[in-house]
């Protein structure tokens, strides 16, 4: 009888954002990842880590960044990627300027070829001029 | 009226091309490369900011950055600092675990009163029966008087 289950990672980490996160104001978003496709992997579950460099000043209490999703259902409109858009993750972080580390997991994505992201800075502070990255790993279910 | 503007590194220009750190699924190293557009061309801020839906570019520390206090790069607004839905979902939740805690400490302290109003009442009545003279009913009411400032003070 076929059962269902995990499938393990089957890629290695990808940077999804980089250098759009250069120095990102707070309360602002970065500029739009390149396209992340998922129509022929077909993966189900687009988990995150979110590095932030050391910042030059103490972040705010209450101090959040969050991940948007930025579809285009019809493969050409993309959404307008403002604070209406749909939240992949929300990550919050401690009021200091110590560099932090975060994964998330368990975002669905939907199998189109046409998906971007966006991070919006919402710690108080400026984020470092470089260091801080977005890296993902999708997985899927199998059956045997 | 409230405008959408990218604010690009000082040195850029809206024609400047975009770079990014691509991870190379063979080797998994990332490098630095141009950033696409839709159509496969090299990503330049200008196009980036009509993606984005910004009217304007600005050039880190431009007047309208001075004047609305931008202190980085990205898409910003006249109104940047404002809450997010997330910092506000945050904020909310961060309230009500305070409001909870205030009505918590508020039902100990009336706890604590009206233990001792009760205490009262049985001292005034044992001051009536003689069981304790008026001077002992002061020293107890004193003491426990000390103790409720500083259980109040604990609580």
């Amino acid at each position: 009888m076929a059962t269902t289950g995990l499938k393990a990672y089957d890629q290695t980490v990808v940077t999804i954002l980089s250098t759009e996160l250069n120095s990102l104001a707070n309360g602002s978003f970065g500029t739009l990842s390149g396209v992340f496709d998922n129509s022929t992997l077909l993966a189900i579950w687009f988990d995150v880590e979110l590095v932030i460099a050391a910042q030059g000043s103490a972040r705010s209490a209450g101090a959040t960044v969050t991940l948007f999703m930025v579809p285009s259902l019809d493969g050409t409109n993309y959404t307008d990627a403002n604070a209406e858009d749909e939240i992949a993750y929300v990550f919050p972080l401690d009021a200091a300027t110590t560099a932090r580390r975060k994964v998330r997991r368990g975002f669905e994505v939907p199998p189109l070829s046409t998906v971007k992201w966006t991070l919006l800075n919402s710690t108080g502070q400026a984020f470092a001029a470089s260091g801080n990255t977005v890296k993902y790993r999708t997985r899927n279910l199998t059956t045997a | 009226m409230m405008s959408r503007r990218l604010v690009i590194p000082v040195g850029s220009t809206a024609q400047t091309v975009i770079k990014h750190y691509k991870t190379n699924p063979a080797t998994g190293i990332d490098a630095l490369v141009d950033k696409l557009d839709d159509t496969g061309k090299p990503l330049t801020y200008e196009t980036a900011a009509r993606y984005a839906g910004c009217e304007f570019i600005e050039v880190f520390g431009s007047p309208w950055c001075v004047e609305n206090a931008i202190d980085g790069l990205g898409i910003c607004t006249e109104e940047s600092g404002q809450e997010s839905p997330a910092q506000r979902s945050t904020r909310e939740a961060r309230e009500a675990t305070q409001a909870a805690e205030a009505a918590t400490r508020a039902a100990q302290e009336a706890a604590v009163l009206a233990a001792s109003e009760k205490l009262d009442a049985l001292l005034v009545k044992l001051e009536q029966k003689s069981v304790l003279s008026k001077a002992e009913v002061n020293e107890v009411q004193a003491t426990l008087a000390a103790v409720v400032d500083v259980k109040g003070q604990v609580i």
